[in-house]
């Protein structure tokens, strides 16, 4: 620890002992940078895995193509232009940010891309490309760089980015409108008025539970396992969410403890608040499939950097973010709890590690 | 007193110790109500007011000061002080009395005031301790302005109440609340840093 | 008693000190005090009950109106009788001070119509509400749905208003359009029954 502190700060050493060890790190760090790919030393944990961040961020990215499919299905154009624009503005960002500070180029690890992308597909359809380019800014350079680049980075990035827009634009944030095909019917309030004709406001599902508001009229379970609902772009379909959330954990890109602890845990919040006033809380069932609960629990919770490191950390993490959703979705003023949730419990991450990480053999060493 | 030191000593203030962006003391004016320039002007104004008086007076009477009544004289001071100040802008600048509510009071903790009490007035001679206060106070109204400026720019297209982005640019709401205000002074304390740092590496 | 004197001395000579000090401020500054805050009443009343208000290039308001404070039973409350200035020709209205709380301390200033049967306008007098959310319940638009019969008890609905006396809330605002319902109510409710009670006596 000691050669390691002062070997950051370069500061003259007046110990010998600490001089000494510091030539030793430097020693063998040359034998490692000399010796790659056979020989690599660094600290533990040690796996011994083919797994790069990159091939991890790939298996994401392959993984969100159904959805991608299904968003650009129900939301036609929107869907490819604010994807674009995320790519685009999140790796320039993340490319100007490198420069900056002079470190070697990190878009190989295709790790600006995952956010781009669920950053995307976190937005509402009709958000104008401005407040689509700034997100992107925020999430890559607030959410990442200024923590020191990928693996440093305390919250989810494209989280952050939204949380930003989120608080920034509040109106054009939960502006959702319905999917393309349904603007033919003519009795939408919006139509008839002759403004925004290429697209009909309409509720979200979660907007509509919230008490007093105007159409209350619940999508049916199947519209939103399809996705044919209004909602942000890539939150709706269930079933091509759960397609790649299928792909990822057989690829073991993600484990199971995240998604079960956050759907479990909510499920069963959900269920006793039906159970106690079924007029007042809907089913369960309709608020698994409803808003971003889907795809929050199996890609964004899951994010490696943000959340705990042993499994009965993922598990407590995941349980934290259910319970969190669901309090903020039937008793908060928002509709949706999702993000707030997964970015609280991200703060948490670290401290559920700390208490939750496998003890040496023989117990706790005193520090 | 040799002139260059009275120079030096208005130059700590404004920048190597600037209250809000180096010593990061102080923060609760600079988080709370640098969300329009005018706030943020008539804030640093007041309280370079009530800094400049409350190190005059500490400094004159260092001298009969018991050590273990000194931090009840110091609020005695800055009590009165800023009980003044608020008066003042009550009578004189009600509108913006007004907008900065309950923060004019809390000028009297505000550690920036005590903090220079101590390290400054208590042990240096009158003169000193005017320019002293003179210098941090006008740190702290430039800080503070600065942050207005961003703030406000951002949050209502505006500086001064005086409209300069277009109507086409959409405010970022998130600037005139607090996270906003979090997000500004990090990134102005970070710009500050590497100002710095370049500075140390040329000397 | 020596020894505590030589230790408080200089607390004692500040303080008086700063007494007369404050005291000689306070005095000099009161009268201007209370005059800015009647100023920004009268403004607000001019603007809730004749709906406008002119200024000259110093940014002076020009009055129309002048302010009677009743003296009501409920002592707890705070109307004005509106006169026109001078005090010649038939009452213009009536202004209420409504308390209440958002999300922090709200004080609203309400605009009577002579006969109480009308809410001619309503002005935000303090709020320190979320800007961007509460902080809209300034807004124009919000504030002119107010301007309608008194006779019910405004109700906040959330989509559009089918009836009358319905005030549609802010999105993403309704703790905020909550409070400034109830404060008119309740301002209005209390005012009138102090009004009706003093016209009897």
């Amino acid at each position: 620890m000691n050669s390691n502190v002062s070997h950051d700060k370069g500061q003259e050493f007046s110990d010998a002992r600490t001089q000494k060890i510091h030539e030793n790190a430097k020693v063998l760090e040359k034998i490692a940078e000399a010796s790659q790919p056979e020989w690599i030393v660094e600290p533990g944990p040690h796996l011994s895995d083919k797994s790069t961040t990159r091939r991890l961020m790939i298996d994401v990215i392959v993984a969100l193509i159904p959805a991608m499919a299904v968003a650009v299905w129900v939301f036609g154009f929107n869907a490819i232009r604010l994807t674009g624009l995320c790519l685009v503005s999140c790796l320039a960002t993340e490319y100007l940010f490198n420069l900056i500070r002079k470190r070697p180029g990190t878009l190989g690890d295709f790790s600006a891309v995952v956010t781009a992308i669920i950053l995307a597909f976190s937005l509402p359809p009709t958000l104008p490309n401005f407040a689509v380019i700034l997100g992107s800014v925020a999430a890559i350079a607030i959410g990442k760089m200024i923590f020191g680049g990928l693996g440093q980075n305390i919250f989810n990035p494209a989280m952050v980015g939204r949380a930003f827009l989120m608080t920034a634009f509040p109106v054009l944030m939960t502006t959702w409108v319905a999917p393309v095909d349904w603007k033919v019917d003519s009795s939408a309030p919006a139509a008839v008025a002759g403004e925004n004709v290429d697209a009909v406001s309409q509720a979200t599902p979660l907007t509509m539970l919230k008490p007093g508001s105007a159409d209350r009229k619940l999508p049916v379970l199947r519209e939103l396992i399809i996705g044919r609902t209004s909602g942000s772009l890539g939150e709706t379909s269930v079933v091509a969410l759960l397609l790649g959330a299928v792909y990822l954990l057989a690829r073991r890109t993600i484990t199971w403890h995240i998604p079960l602890g956050m759907l479990g845990s909510a499920v069963i919040f959900a269920g006793i608040a039906y159970m106690a006033a079924p007029g007042k809380f809907v089913n369960p069932m309709f608020h698994l499939g409803a808003g971003a609960m889907i795809f929050g629990a199996f890609y964004i919770a899951t994010d490696l950097v943000s959340s705990p490191l042993s499994r009965k950390g993922q598990l407590i993490y995941g349980v934290g973010c259910g319970v969190l959703t669901m309090v903020i979705r039937q008793f908060g003023t928002y509709p949706e709890g999702v993000m707030f949730s997964i970015l609280m419990m991200n703060g948490l991450a670290p401290l559920i590690t700390r208490y939750t990480i496998s003890k040496p053999l023989g117990g706790n060493v005193r520090a | 007193m040799s002139k260059s030191n009275l120079v030096s000593q208005f130059t700590n203030g404004l920048w190597a110790e600037n209250p809000s962006l180096v010593m990061l003391i102080g923060m609760c004016p600079t988080l709370a109500i640098t969300n329009s320039v005018a706030n943020a002007l008539t804030m640093g104004m007041a309280t370079m007011f009530v800094l400049v008086c409350s190190n005059l007076v500490i400094s004159l009477i260092r001298s009969q000061l018991q050590a273990h009544l000194r931090i009840l004289v110091y609020m005695l001071i800055v009590a009165t002080f800023v009980t003044v100040a608020d008066y003042m802008l009550q009578a004189y600048l009600f509108t913006m009395s007004q907008s900065l509510g309950p923060y004019v009071p809390l000028i009297i903790v505000n550690c920036v005031i005590l903090a220079r009490a101590e390290i400054c007035a208590a042990k240096k001679g009158p003169v000193t301790s005017f320019v002293d206060g003179l210098g941090v106070g006008l740190g702290f109204t430039f800080s503070l302005t600065l942050l207005g400026v961003i703030r406000e720019l951002f949050g209502s297209r505006s500086i001064l109440n005086y409209q300069i982005l277009p109507d086409s640019f959409e405010p970022w709401v998130v600037m005139v609340l607090p996270s906003g205000a979090f997000l500004t002074l990090g990134l102005v304390i970070g710009l500050v840093n590497y100002l710095r740092s370049r500075k140390r590496v040329e000397a | 008693m020596l020894n505590m004197l030589k230790q408080i001395w200089l607390v004692l000579v500040l303080s008086l000190i700063f007494g007369a000090a404050l005291a000689y401020t306070d005095q000099s500054t009161k009268q201007r005090i209370a005059e800015n805050r009647q100023q920004q009443i009268r403004e607000l009343a001019q603007m809730a009950t004749v709906g406008e208000l002119v200024r000259d290039e110093k940014g002076q308001a020009q009055f129309k109106i002048e302010l009677k404070k009743l003296e009501l039973s409920d002592k707890t409350l705070v109307a004005y009788e509106v006169l026109p200035i001078g005090g010649k020709g038939p009452r213009v209205g009536y202004a209420v001070i409504g308390e209440g709380i958002g999300w922090d301390r709200l004080l609203v200033l309400i605009g009577l119509s002579p006969d109480l049967s009308k809410i001619t306008g309503l002005e935000i007098l303090e709020s320190r509400e979320t800007p961007g959310l509460g902080e809209r319940i300034k807004g124009d638009e919000f504030r002119a749905q107010y301007r309608k019969s008194a006779q019910k008890p405004l109700e906040l609905v959330k989509s559009t208003p089918t009836e009358d006396h319905q005030v549609m809330a802010l999105t993403g605002a309704t703790i905020s359009s909550e409070a400034v319902t109830a404060m008119v109510n309740t301002a209005v409710g209390k005012v009138r029954k102090a009004i009706q009670s003093n016209n009897k006596n």
